[in-house]
């Protein structure tokens, strides 16, 4: 078989025009010869080693490397493979063939019947991956399992690891990342706490008292009650966080907004869930998945793929928050149901605290002021009632108010019905 | 002069990319050397010039330990920064102290790997030459911007009185901490090219480069002035666009009804504030683009402007700003819209479009380089150096 391409001798960017003949073996189990000749049909290279040949990639040039070097380049990526199949059963070619046919014509003939065995399995020289991806079924089905995948990864995977590795983790853990977060929020957002001393102590002894033995799992938490005051501009601020060392802080207006120990105590047990179920971990787990995935598949640390892979992160990483905020709610409802607390009480605060959220913003000419710190550091479940429009809502870390006190009423009616497990709707 | 040409489709490259995906993820991310040399040697080897192709040789089994310590130290600083925040910091500094050796070696294998014409590339550039310019500069780069903050700082520390003096003075010292710092950008960007150029081979032949402080700061001078220009044109289409909606005169109205909760809230929650807010993001991202492909494109015309094999191989780009910002913008809404999967067709029509803006002068011909055996032997710092995949471009 004959094939037409470009020359190089060995380590020479001069390319020729020229041709690769390969001449079968008469007798089975010979070796195939080789030779290239230049335009005018003269020899350049004659012999017997088979090339070494690069794989087939699309419709790219694929190179033959003859023993001394020389190299043949050509665009007949079909010939190339029919070679190679041809070259792999090289054993067999011969069969019937037993004298070796001197003439050339004997030659010429059994190469032509080798040629064109050769060219019926030209699929094989070009190996099996170029194979899998001429293949339209293989492609379909590639395509399918990517995008399965990759949506399994983000709404399955990366939530189900994160959960597992931050439970995996010691408590200490937990200590170690917030470390210092409380001393950081006293200097820079918190004041002290203006309620009287006795109102405090109270509290503290109903929570120790009634909700921390609520917490069955016991992980060693130690939980600390604080009372802090956080004025921003001259409004005071309705919020209860927790830190994953097991402090949580209610700020004095959310103290004071409270019409009931109720209320108080749904969105206490809605801060111990956060802990227990260490949602903050798992948040900084899943910040790192993320980010290492974005980097692995865009493979650029340029700032412009990050914008478009960004916005994507960011929504995924809201959906995981809101997952958060939902999971420390239903731990707050089941917590009521068995103490005997009616959930409602959840959905009378949140309505509540929405409110007095509506009023402060009104406060505020623009949304966001550069003077104001709008945002508690991110690490942080703050508790913050959104009610923004809806079109923002794919942004929102947290579910929107109506849909939680939509919750909470559907746990009061089954504290109604005597229950104290809900079923999930 | 001609110019270089680009043969890949994006419908054949999607399908060589959806089974390297594939594979990638049925094997754990094992098979992603492989993938990355498929992917090499297609865009490689359908750039041609003049009928010759490029090519690129290293091989999966090469690339594969080089992968594993990469993903070995990406789990190290990964778990460091999940159980101690502060170590993590420490890794990475590490890492950025690593970053000149990586520059350097990941040249050096790339570039070996790489073939014109069957003739390879090479690397020359020293390790101390890669710190001098990726470490050294850079750092007296940060020193300058820095030095207006630390100027104030220090004239806190001695608490001298706020006379008239020492406000002068104080901004004089912060505006020449700037120019310095102005300089020392054009410098630090001046050095790399140099650097990398300069150590470029191509079989026996050696690229060199003109490249002066001077051509980068009147690049970065025009960049910064369009910048401003552009900064102000989203400020005034997204006040006009304010005027026109309205919304101008319902927050002017607010003034006086700030305590009404109710009526700010239906003003800055309604349709024309995310209007206004889109257009001013959507503003900003297409600014954004404009200045990042404008700094971009004008470079890479004065770096291949300034840069020759042997002196007698030329290069040129006509590369121009816009086109290149429309194709950056439009790819990424493309992909963004296809959550990923237009990714193949992006990257196609990227190449294409660098590809077929690069001139070469091909007059004075390729036939008389050679490569020597050597220049195919790497070793496994190399490779290493490549597994970081640090992409040092100027312009090739």
């Amino acid at each position: 078989m004959r094939i037409t391409g470009h020359w190089h001798r060995a380590g020479s960017a001069a390319r020729h025009p020229g041709t690769l003949t390969v001449h079968w073996p008469a007798t089975p189990g010979g070796p195939a010869s080789f030779a290239i000749e230049d335009e005018a049909g003269t020899s350049v290279l004659h012999g017997e080693t088979a090339p070494s040949v690069t794989d087939r990639i699309g419709n790219i040039e694929r190179r033959l490397s003859l023993a001394d070097g020389t190299v043949f380049a050509t665009r007949d990526n079909d010939a190339v493979d029919a070679l190679l199949a041809g070259l792999r059963d090289g054993e067999c070619h011969g069969a019937g063939n037993d004298a070796r046919g001197d003439s050339s014509g004997e030659l010429d003939r059994v190469a032509g019947a080798a040629d064109h065995r050769a060219k019926g399995r030209a699929g094989r020289g070009a190996g099996w991956l170029y194979r899998l991806e001429s293949n339209a079924r293989w492609i379909a089905v590639s395509v399918l399992a990517t995008v399965a995948f990759a949506l399994a990864f983000f709404f399955i995977g990366i939530p189900v690891a994160s959960e597992r590795i931050a439970h995996a983790l010691p408590q200490r853990a937990g200590e170690v990342i917030s470390a210092s977060t409380l001393e950081f929020l006293d200097e820079w957002l918190f004041e002290e706490s203006q309620l009287d001393e006795e109102r405090q102590r109270t509290i503290e002894a109903h929570v120790r008292e009634r909700l921390l033995p609520l917490d069955t799992r016991n992980d060693g938490i130690r939980y600390r009650l604080h009372f802090r005051d956080w004025t921003m501009g001259d409004d005071p601020i309705p919020n209860a966080l927790a830190l994953p060392s097991g402090d949580i802080v209610l700020t004095d207006a959310f103290v004071n907004l409270t019409a009931s120990q109720d209320e108080m105590d749904s969105v206490i047990l809605h801060e111990i869930g956060h802990i227990v179920e260490r949602h903050s971990l798992q948040r900084l787990v899943q910040g790192t998945f993320i980010g290492v995935t974005v980097m692995l598949v865009t493979g650029d640390g340029s700032g412009l793929a990050d914008m478009g892979v960004g916005l994507g992160s960011l929504l995924v990483g809201s959906h995981y928050s809101r997952g958060h905020e939902s999971a420390a709610d239903r731990y707050a409802f089941d917590r009521m149901l068995e103490a005997g607390i009616d959930p409602i009480a959840f959905g009378d605060i949140m309505a509540r605290m929405q409110a007095s959220m509506t009023a402060r913003q009104a406060g505020e000419p623009q949304a966001g002021g550069d003077d104001s710190p709008d945002d508690p550091p991110d690490d942080l479940p703050d508790d913050l009632p959104d009610g923004g429009p809806t079109m923002l809502d794919y942004l929102a870390s947290h579910p929107r108010s109506a849909e939680r006190i939509r919750q909470a009423q559907r746990y009061s009616d089954c504290f109604e019905q005597g229950l104290t497990t809900c079923p999930l709707d | 002069m001609q110019a270089l040409q680009f043969e890949g489709r994006g419908g054949e490259y999607f399908r060589i990319w959806i089974v390297n995906v594939m594979l990638t993820i049925v094997t754990l991310t094992i098979y992603y050397p492989w993938a990355k040399v498929r992917t090499k040697r297609y865009f490689h080897g359908n750039t041609t010039l003049a009928g010759r192709s490029f090519d690129y040789h290293a091989t999966g089994r090469q690339l594969l330990p080089g992968y594993l310590i990469s993903l070995l130290l990406v789990a190290i600083y990964v778990g460091a920064q999940i159980a101690f925040p502060v170590a993590a910091a420490g890794v990475f500094a590490i890492l950025a102290l690593a970053v000149p050796w990586i520059v350097c070696k990941s040249l050096r294998f790339n570039l070996r790997m790489t073939s014109f014409s069957t003739v390879r590339f090479g690397f020359v550039g020293t390790v101390g030459g890669a710190y001098v310019s990726y470490l050294v500069w850079p750092a007296l780069l940060l020193l300058g911007l820095l030095s207006g903050p630390i100027v104030i700082g220090l004239l806190a520390g001695l608490e001298m009185q706020a006379t008239l003096l020492v406000s002068v003075l104080t901004g004089v010292l912060v505006v020449a901490g700037y120019a310095l710092a102005f300089f020392l950008y054009a410098k630090v960007k001046q050095r790399q090219t140099h650097y990398v150029i300069n150590g470029y081979r191509y079989g026996q032949g050696r690229f060199e480069t003109t490249v002066r402080t001077g051509g980068f700061a009147k690049i970065l001078i025009k960049t910064i002035g369009l910048a401003l220009m552009m900064v102000v044109a989203v400020l005034a289409l997204v006040a006009g666009l304010a005027l026109l909606t309205g919304l101008a005169d319902q927050l002017l109205g607010l003034v006086d009804s700030l305590d009404d909760a109710e009526a700010v809230g239906e003003v800055l929650g309604g349709g024309a504030t995310v209007l206004v807010i889109a257009m001013l993001y959507i503003g900003l991202l297409f600014a954004m683009f404009l200045l990042v492909a404008y700094a971009y494109t004008r470079q890479r015309t004065y770096i291949l402007s300034r840069s020759a094999l042997d002196k007698a191989i030329t290069l040129a780009s006509t590369l121009g700003a816009r086109r290149y910002a429309w194709v950056l913008l439009s790819n990424l809404l493309l992909v963004a819209v296809t959550l990923g999967l237009a990714l193949p067709w992006a990257r196609v029509r990227l190449a294409r479009v660098l590809a077929e803006h690069t001139l070469v002068d091909t007059g004075p011909g390729f036939d008389d380089y050679m490569s020597s055996r050597q220049d195919e032997q790497t070793s496994l710092g190399e490779q290493l150096g490549d597994a970081f995949d640090v992409d040092v471009g100027v312009g090739f």
